[in-house]
């Protein structure tokens, strides 16, 4: 036992080495799950030893080293923030493999200065009472409890998957917004100014975009056929004929026209009809860019109520509004 | 000195007292605990099974589902419940084999309600917390769903470096995380309860009553960062235990470290659960100093310390929010039970709706528990005056109930409130319990009734956890997952949802201010990276678009509203559309609430999938734009 008594820091040293070096160089996942999980609980284990260095039951062990397994990342992490590294895959696998080649050199020394503990004796009262059947038997039961267990989650996987669900198709037309700085928003959400600043960016230039993006998704659960219409000032301007499998998405890049970005009280009015064929009478789904068309009467009479002025003789009318919406934090 | 069993000391072993011996034989006290587990596992199949045919069918009006579910957990929980009740001797080990099968299987089946994506809401927003940090590499990243929760970063880090080292998802490491975390805090629970009442059967009595508190099975094992944290304050309170008790002055030192590590863990990765447990630090060390054992004081007291100045270097150093963020809440309790004190009417609304057989059961279980205290409480003070562990479980579980009560019956969201309390104030109240239970299996009538009374006895317990899952979360409505429901919390997670949250992020960008009904309202945080508002009702209560309306958007920078076609179809089983709305509707949304923006000039329609659609009030400058 004395002479084995290391095995577990080589093990573990090897294991955060490998998982390192698994992450590192991304492996497949067969690979890099299993040294992965190792490599995070490695340091753990290693600093339980070197801390709690007497004879603990296998329990306590174990709940120790997912507590400590737990801790490093936390505290580690608020440190790397202190010392302004940010915390990347790599941040993250160096702390891991850090603290393991760390504990190993703890434990190591630990062991080196104190005498091989032993394990404390088993008090008379405390022998468990005698299980019916073999230890083989009770195994084997024990075993087969986890494949049941494990098998409801498969089953549950494949019940969710084959969930019905009411088929649908997406339309969408956005204005196309480069904005670099509001896109990166997460770097910049430390600090609230920039982040006003990015937001009315961004809505300044959102109104002024040129280009938007056409985006048709399928998720019929079959493949259909569609055909998309687009109309500028009331006028066929494009049409598409598109077929598309589940889940199959097709998109282009269109000119975008608005009010804003057109000569003054020009007809800058967008709308996107798509038709699930054979029907190409009634839309069945439609976008517009918000602007009223000139004279409905351009429209064939099905699409005039798709105009956001249909119905309606003026648009309400009130100041504008300086908006600092974009990524402004509740 | 610890036992090899996780109990404290040979004396106590040896000398087991007359509430732990073994009482009467139950019709499980001969099944070797690989069958139970067996049986247990049987259970979870069931139960899933149950799962399986709401999605197959009418989701929570399934009956067949219902039966199956119900059948399941009476699988699990009466087998467990039986052994650990019975009169026949456990080993420690037996024991935790025990509560780890039931914490297991309870955690198996929160995974099989949605075993694909994350469903229940405050998983979105650790789930968005956790990319946000992979992707930025910072702490304290802006999360639009969970202000406070930026501040408090310890599951989104633990999390990032297990998606770092083995390149799995956010949601498989997030279940890693969460369900250990989740089996960790059940077992150190255990042990803490075992050095507290040094009997391992009792201990695993008070763990089985513990697992009866509502929010167990859910809140405390979803991938939240309450869930972690308990792990870390159940590993506190050992460690804690464990330096005051030692021989060893070497190991009363190193447990020490480990329960100070504890403690900041714990104050960096959840608000009220440091608040706890620099209470029941306290706490303890109150009870020690009161019973005479004042080297156990000093420690504790010393740990209740440092936990204290953590809790408050914290929020004055890093989370300064973390004040107006409970302010409200606190503010609110106050003035109900203030009140409720002073004779009034707290004003409190029941927000419940629950099917009369689950109030019944949760009033016969209150009236229950309360009768156990009690009686548990006399125990205590009879036969462990001198223990500063049981005369502060004691002290704490009778005032925490009592408070929990009056939260209850005396606020407003009392029952919400109380059932998020009753993970904390359930540590103290099921050792109380397990005190009484065991003493009330032990007396001479029961003893007489024999194997009957042991039933009743089994019986109660498993009605009590029955009264916690169906009190608990998910709600009756989606008891069963199934088909789509309005505005209704994991029922309104569909495909659809998570779809149109994907394309908002894809096409639109990030922090979009967007007005959406409460079903869709987490999944565009999680997946859409939205900052959809809480204050929306008013987008969705005219049928014309006002310049009243049209102020009160432009005051909240309102960017883009959201509209669903199937609330204009049905009622929220949740009660509101709205995360505002102050009234429960009574019928459904009008059709012309919702298509009023199809026709407001300068309100572009960017999104259309048939139900969902979405309108962007801000391109055309803002809506109403004035006229040129």
């Amino acid at each position: 036992m004395y002479r084995n008594r290391n095995l577990d820091i080589a093990i573990a040293a090897v294991i955060a080495i490998l998982g390192g070096l698994a992450a590192a160089k991304h492996l497949s996942g067969a690979v890099t799950i299993p040294l992965g999980i190792g490599l995070f609980f490695a340091p753990g284990y290693l600093w339980s030893e070197a801390i709690l260095n007497q004879w603990l039951p296998g329990v306590e062990r174990a709940l120790v080293t997912v507590g400590m397994a737990f801790i490093f990342p936390i505290l580690g992490g608020f440190l790397f923030y202190g010392l302004h590294i940010s915390l990347f895959k790599s941040a993250w696998i160096g702390l891991l493999v850090v603290l393991t080649l760390l504990g190993v050199v703890a434990v190591a020394a630990q062991r080196l200065r104190e005498p091989p503990r032993t394990q404390q004796p088993r008090s008379p009262n405390q022998q468990p009472p005698r299980q019916g059947g073999p230890v083989v038997l009770n195994s084997l039961v024990f075993g087969l409890a986890g494949l049941i267990a494990i098998g409801s989650v498969v089953y549950s996987v494949k019940s969710a998957e084959k969930e019905k669900f009411p088929g649908y198709t997406a339309l969408s037309m956005t204005p196309v917004v480069d904005n670099t700085a509001a896109q990166n928003t997460a770097v910049l959400s430390n600090n609230p100014t920039a982040q006003a600043s990015a937001a009315t960016e961004e809505n300044q230039l959102q109104g002024t975009a040129t280009q938007a993006h056409l985006v048709v998704t399928d998720l019929q659960g079959v493949p259909e056929q569609y055909q998309l219409v687009l109309r500028r000032k009331g006028k066929v301007a494009n049409t598409w004929n598109i077929t598309l499998s589940e889940g199959q998405t097709w998109q282009t890049t269109i000119a975008w026209a608005t009010s804003n970005n057109s000569p003054k009280g020009a007809d800058s009015s967008m709308l996107a009809d798509l038709y699930l064929l054979p029907n190409t009478t009634t839309p069945y789904r439609y976008a517009n860019n918000g602007s009223c068309i000139s004279n409905l009467k351009l429209y064939p009479a099905a699409l005039r109520a798709e105009d956001p002025c249909f119905g309606q003789s003026t648009a309400v009318n009130s100041p504008a509004v300086n908006s600092t919406a974009k990524s402004t934090a509740k | 000195m610890v036992a090899m069993d996780g109990s404290l000391g040979y004396r106590a072993v040896q000398r087991p007292s007359r509430t732990a011996r073994a009482p009467e034989a139950s019709v499980f006290s001969r099944v070797p605990i690989s069958v139970i587990t067996l049986i247990v596992a049987v259970g979870v199949f069931v139960s899933s099974m149950g799962y399986a045919a709401g999605r197959a069918g009418d989701g929570t009006h399934s009956s067949s589902g219902h039966v199956l579910y119900w059948a399941g957990q009476l699988l699990i929980l009466l087998p467990i419940a039986g052994r650990l009740l019975s009169r026949r001797q456990l080993s420690g080990a037996q024991v935790i084999t025990l509560i780890t099968v039931l914490t297991v299987a309870e955690y198996f089946l929160k995974v099989n309600y949605e075993p694909l994506n994350f469903a229940f809401n405050d998983e979105f927003l650790h789930y968005r917390g956790t990319i946000n940090m992979l992707q930025s590499g910072k702490l304290f990243e802006l999360n639009y769903g969970l202000s406070i929760g930026t501040h408090y970063p310890g599951i989104e880090e633990v999390t990032s470096a297990l998606i770092s080292a083995t390149g799995l998802s956010v949601f498989a490491a997030g279940l890693i995380v969460a369900g250990l975390s989740h089996l960790a805090f059940i077992l150190f629970l255990y042990l803490a309860f075992v050095a507290a009442i040094r009997s391992h059967r009792i201990a695993g009595i008070a763990v089985l009553v513990y697992s009866s508190a509502p929010s167990l099975t859910s809140f405390n094992s979803m991938f939240i960062y309450e869930t972690l944290a308990l792990a870390f304050l159940g590993m506190c309170i050992v460690a804690g235990l464990r330096s005051a008790i030692e021989k060893s002055p070497s190991n009363r030192r190193r447990w020490f470290i480990v329960a100070v590590l504890a403690i900041f863990a714990t104050v960096i990765t959840h608000h009220v659960t440091s608040y706890m447990l620099t209470g029941l630090l306290a706490l303890v060390a109150l009870a020690s100093w009161i019973t005479g054992s004042r080297n156990t004081a000093a420690k504790f007291g010393l740990l209740a310390l440092i936990a204290a100045l953590s809790v408050a270097g914290w929020i004055y150093f890093i989370a300064p929010d973390t004040i107006t963020y409970f302010s409200p809440t606190i503010q609110g309790m106050a003035s109900s039970l203030k009140s409720l004190t002073n004779g009034g009417s707290s004003g409190a609304t029941s927000t419940s709706s629950s099917p009369s057989s689950n109030l019944v059961l949760e009033m016969a279980g209150l009236l229950v528990v309360t009768v156990l205290i009690a009686a548990g409480s006399w125990q205590a003070w009879k036969r462990y005056r001198r223990h500063p562990w049981i005369i502060g479980m004691m002290i704490g579980g009778t005032l925490g109930w009592i408070l929990s009560l009056g939260i209850r019956l005396g606020t407003s969201d009392g029952q919400e409130l109380a059932g998020r309390a009753a993970t904390y104030i359930y540590i103290p109240v099921s050792v109380i319990v397990a005190l009484a239970v065991t003493r009330l299996a032990s007396t001479g009538l029961m003893r007489r009734l024999g194997a009957a009374a042991t039933a009743a006895v089994v019986a109660a317990i498993v009605a009590l956890l029955i009264d916690g899952l169906a009190n608990g979360w998910p709600p009756y409505w989606e008891r069963l997952p199934g088909p789509h429901q309005v505005a209704s919390f994991e029922s309104s997670v569909d495909p659809q949802e998570i779809a149109v949250s994907n394309w908002s992020l894809a096409q639109l960008g990030p922090g979009n201010v967007i007005g959406a009904d409460q079903g869709i309202y987490p999944v565009l945080i999680g997946y859409g990276d939205q900052n959809p508002q809480e204050q929306v009702t008013f987008l969705y209560s005219t049928p014309t678009w006002t310049k009243a309306v049209a102020s009160q958007a432009a005051g909240l920078n309102i960017q883009y509203v959201e509209t669903d076609t199937r609330l204009t179809k049905s009622l929220p089983p949740a009660g509101n559309y709205f995360t505002d709305q102050k009234q429960s509707p009574t019928s459904p949304l009008p059709a012309s609430y919702n298509t009023k923006y199809n026709h407001i000039e300068g309100v572009a329609r960017v999104y259309d999938d048939g139900t969902i659609n979405l309108y962007d009030l801000v391109s055309l400058g803002y809506v109403p734009q004035p006229k040129p």
